[in-house]
Parts: C-alpha cells; sequence; structure tokens
C-alpha cells in the first residue's frame, strides 16, 4: 500500500459519514455536571484520608503528651540527654539554679520529679567514700532490727555513670545485705541516688506493673512494687523519692539472690513492705 | 470557567467535532461508538480547558485526548471483541455513480476493514499520520512517545497493512473475526 492510496483509502473509509447530531450546549451542560461531580468525589476522598489521618494522628499525638505513660517514658529519654552545666569535682558543690534535668510533670503535684528546690549536689570519690562508710556503719546498725540477721559483712559501694554530655552523671551508692531468716538465706538490695541525678522518678510508677504510689511524711513519696519473676519468685521494691531530690530504694526478694544457685522451690518469704519502707526511710541512710 | 473560555470551548467544539469523530471513527470503525469517544473527549478537554487555552495546544491535545480515550476504552472488558456471524445486508446508494460507487466501495472497505486488523497503536499512527495529516512530531505529542516510535510504528503499520489486504479472508466477505468498536 502506498501512503496516496492510504489517504485516499481512509478519506472514502470517511465519506458516508452520518449527520452530526450533536448539541455543544447540551455537551458543555454534561461537562459542567461531570467536572462538579468529579470535584465533589475529590474533594470526598481528601476529606476521608484527612479524617483517616486524623484518626490514626490524633491519639498517636495526645497519648504522647505530658502525663500519659509513653510521654513519661519520652520525657524521661529527654532527660537523659539533657546537658548539665560543667561543675567542679573538687569536693561538695551545688549548683545556683534548680536541679537538672528539668522537672517531669505526671499530672500531680506531689509526683513532679525531681522537686522543684532540688539543688544537685556533686561529691568527689573521697566524699563519696566517706558516705559509704557511714552508710554500712548504720546499715550494721539497724538491718538486724528491722529485717533480720546479717549473714556475712558487706560492703556499699559508689560509683558516678556518666552520660554523653553529662559532666556529673548519677551519682549511685548500692549493696547486697545477706541475711539469715528461719534458717534460710536471704538478700536485699539497697540503693541510694544522690539529689537530682535520678532521671525516674515517682512518675514513672505504673499500677498496670503493680506499683503503688503513697505520699509519706515531710514531702516525700513512697512507691512500692510487688512483682514476680518466676514461678514463685517475689520481688518487692520500695521507693523512698526524698523532697531533697535523692532517693532511696529497698528490694527485697523471698530467696537469695547474691547466690549463684538457682533458688529451691517452693522459695521462702520476702520480707514485708513495713520492713523495706522503714529502712528506705531511715533518715541516716541519705546524702 | 470564565466566560470567554466557555465561549471559545464552544466555537472549539463546533469546529473540531466533526474532524474528531471522524478520526475516532478510523480507530474503531464503529460511527455511534466514534460519537461516544469524541463526546468523552471534548468533556476531558473541557476539564483543562483554561490551561490547554493558555498554552495553545489544542488541536494536537484533541487528538491525544481522544486516542487515550480510545484506548481506555479498548481495555474496558466489555470492549472485547465478539464473532460476527453473518454479513450486514447490502444496501444501495443512488447518490453516486455506480462506477465511483464501486470504486468508493472498495477503497472504503478493503482500506479500513485491513486497517482494523493492525494493532491499535500502529492504527493510530497511520491514521494520526495519513489522515489528519500531522507531522512525526505532532504524531509523536499526541502519541506521548518519541519521534523515531512513531516512524517504527508507521514503518510496521504499513507493513500489516499490506499483510491484511492481501489476505482476502480478512477483508473479503467471509464470516470472519470482527472486532466491534475496537
Amino acid at each position: 500500500v502506498i501512503e496516496r492510496e492510504l489517504r485516499d483509502g481512509l478519506l472514502a473509509a470517511v465519506s458516508d459519514e452520518p449527520p452530526l447530531s450533536f448539541d455543544s450546549d447540551a455537551l458543555v451542560a454534561r461537562a459542567r455536571r461531570d467536572t462538579r461531580r468529579r470535584r465533589s468525589l475529590v474533594g470526598v476522598g481528601v476529606a476521608t484520608v484527612a479524617i483517616a489521618i486524623a484518626a490514626v494522628a490524633v491519639p498517636t499525638v495526645l497519648h504522647v503528651g505530658p502525663g500519659s505513660g509513653t510521654g513519661r517514658q519520652a520525657v524521661a529519654a529527654a532527660n537523659q540527654l539533657t546537658s548539665v552545666p560543667a561543675t567542679t569535682d573538687s569536693g561538695p558543690s551545688t549548683t545556683g539554679g534548680p536541679a537538672t534535668p528539668p522537672p517531669t510533670s505526671t499530672g500531680r503535684a506531689d509526683l513532679v520529679w525531681p522537686p522543684a528546690n532540688t539543688r544537685r549536689t556533686v561529691y568527689s570519690p573521697a566524699e563519696m567514700a566517706s558516705l559509704t562508710k557511714s552508710w554500712t556503719k548504720r546499715l550494721d546498725e539497724v538491718f538486724s532490727q528491722v529485717i533480720g540477721t546479717m549473714a556475712s559483712t558487706f560492703v556499699v559501694q559508689a560509683w558516678s555513670v556518666r552520660g554523653p554530655s553529662d559532666t556529673v552523671g548519677t551519682q549511685q551508692a548500692q549493696t547486697y545485705v545477706p541475711y539469715f531468716f528461719k534458717g534460710q538465706s536471704y538478700a536485699v538490695h539497697l540503693e541510694l541516688t544522690a539529689p537530682g541525678t535520678a532521671v525516674a522518678g515517682p512518675g514513672a510508677c505504673r499500677v498496670t506493673d503493680g506499683c503503688k504510689v503513697h505520699a509519706a511524711s515531710g514531702g516525700a513519696v513512697v512507691t512500692v512494687q510487688e512483682s514476680s519473676v518466676g514461678k514463685g519468685m517475689l520481688v518487692c521494691t520500695v521507693t523512698d523519692y526524698r523532697a531533697d531530690g535523692s532517693k532511696v530504694t529497698v528490694t527485697g526478694y523471698n530467696w537469695d539472690p547474691t547466690s549463684p544457685a538457682m533458688p529451691e522451690l517452693p522459695v521462702g518469704d520476702p520480707p514485708g513492705v513495713s520492713q523495706l519502707t522503714t529502712l528506705a526511710a531511715d533518715p541516716k541512710l541519705s546524702f | 470557567m470564565r466566560r470567554e473560555d466557555e465561549d471559545r470551548y464552544r466555537e472549539f467544539v463546533v469546529a473540531q467535532a466533526a474532524p474528531l469523530r471522524r478520526c475516532a471513527y478510523l480507530f474503531c470503525g464503529d460511527w455511534h461508538f466514534a460519537e461516544d469517544l469524541m463526546q468523552t473527549a471534548l468533556v476531558k478537554i473541557y476539564r483543562a480547558w483554561p490551561k490547554v487555552v493558555r498554552q495553545e495546544i489544542t488541536g494536537s491535545y484533541a487528538r491525544k485526548v481522544l486516542l487515550r480515550t480510545w484506548l481506555d476504552e479498548k481495555r474496558r472488558p466489555w470492549r472485547r471483541s465478539e464473532i460476527g456471524q453473518a454479513d450486514l445486508p447490502e444496501r444501495s446508494d443512488t447518490t453516486i455513480e455506480p462506477e465511483a460507487a464501486a470504486e468508493r466501495s472498495w477503497a472504503r472497505d478493503v482500506v479500513h476493514r485491513a486497517l482494523l486488523q493492525v494493532p491499535p497503536r500502529q492504527r493510530a499512527v497511520l491514521v494520526l499520520r495519513y489522515f489528519d495529516d500531522l507531522s512525526v512530531a505532532e504524531t509523536a505529542e499526541a502519541m506521548g512517545c518519541s519521534e523515531g516510535t512513531v516512524k517504527s510504528q508507521a514503518a510496521r503499520g504499513l507493513a500489516n497493512l499490506r499483510v491484511a489486504i492481501s489476505r482476502p479472508a480478512a477483508v473479503g466477505g467471509q464470516p470472519v473475526r470482527r472486532r466491534v468498536a475496537s
């Protein structure tokens, strides 16, 4: 087929064209209607997508707000990254302003952590060593009265943990105190955290985790958390959040956590909440 | 749409409706379907009319929309082919001389029916190049492809057209697989 024949053939093919029964006004009306319908459809689609996004995003955003569980975690994480002004390690020093990290709002005034008037104190290694001696001595005096007969000697150990941009970090001291009760060995764990260096406050205590918050005298807040970590193995943790921004945590077990051997079942009784609270709230176990 | 734009659109519709329908008929081989395609294409053009007028691309854009509309319609399941079992009765045409009528009938029947055997995009190239007299560049723009593709499709389309014409069964009177509104 040469091109000319093709052109002729195509022209001939449309030569018997029927008359065009075509109304331009009707076409314009149809086009307008079609355009309106299309816009409505697009509008409905956009609105649906917006509603779907809002339905997902709004609860998420609200959940992350202060006072919610996720919010507390976010604030705690932010607090971990909070930089602290450089301070000297030459001796006890107190920063001029409020302690860092900034207070964590948990919706209750008594759960704000650290307390507004907390002054962060930095202890030198020599001062921490002196403090640990006094705590060891104090525990020697009160432990047998409150919990039971100590099984062996123990030493309170202290250390400081520094964050990536934190010149001070967390200053803590801790020890396990082994003891005998009804012929069976147990241990209590004790941990002291310096004022203004504890990141997690009482707001982190959740009922769903078996934790309860109690108000204590002198503006302190005590949290008690009882949980099971295995078959019959109970842990009871009492934390005394003190008004000066320090905290003392005492953890009791119904077995001996310092023993390398697994506890034999059935295990014994953990120390009572009142015993642990007495120890945690001891005024001489403080910085 | 502004009043003056709509007036220009009306003028465009009046001027282009018939050429677009002819072009659509050569694409699909059915005058009723061609009219549907033309009207659908014009409605689509109405939506983009202000932009089309600004860019002064009405002619090539109209062909492009028509071609897209036809290819889209071809993909719809209810547009698939069916088997023709009988020929339509021939009607006498008293308006022309018998000899001219015979020649026209040959040209119409042979060339157009053979054209309908050519694959759609090659058919579109042949119609745009040899019926609408678009240049290679304009055809490429209407089809949304390169000029080289237009040339190769045109060459293949002509080759396929020759083959289709040389097959009597394809263009003759016997029952053949015929695309309705293809």
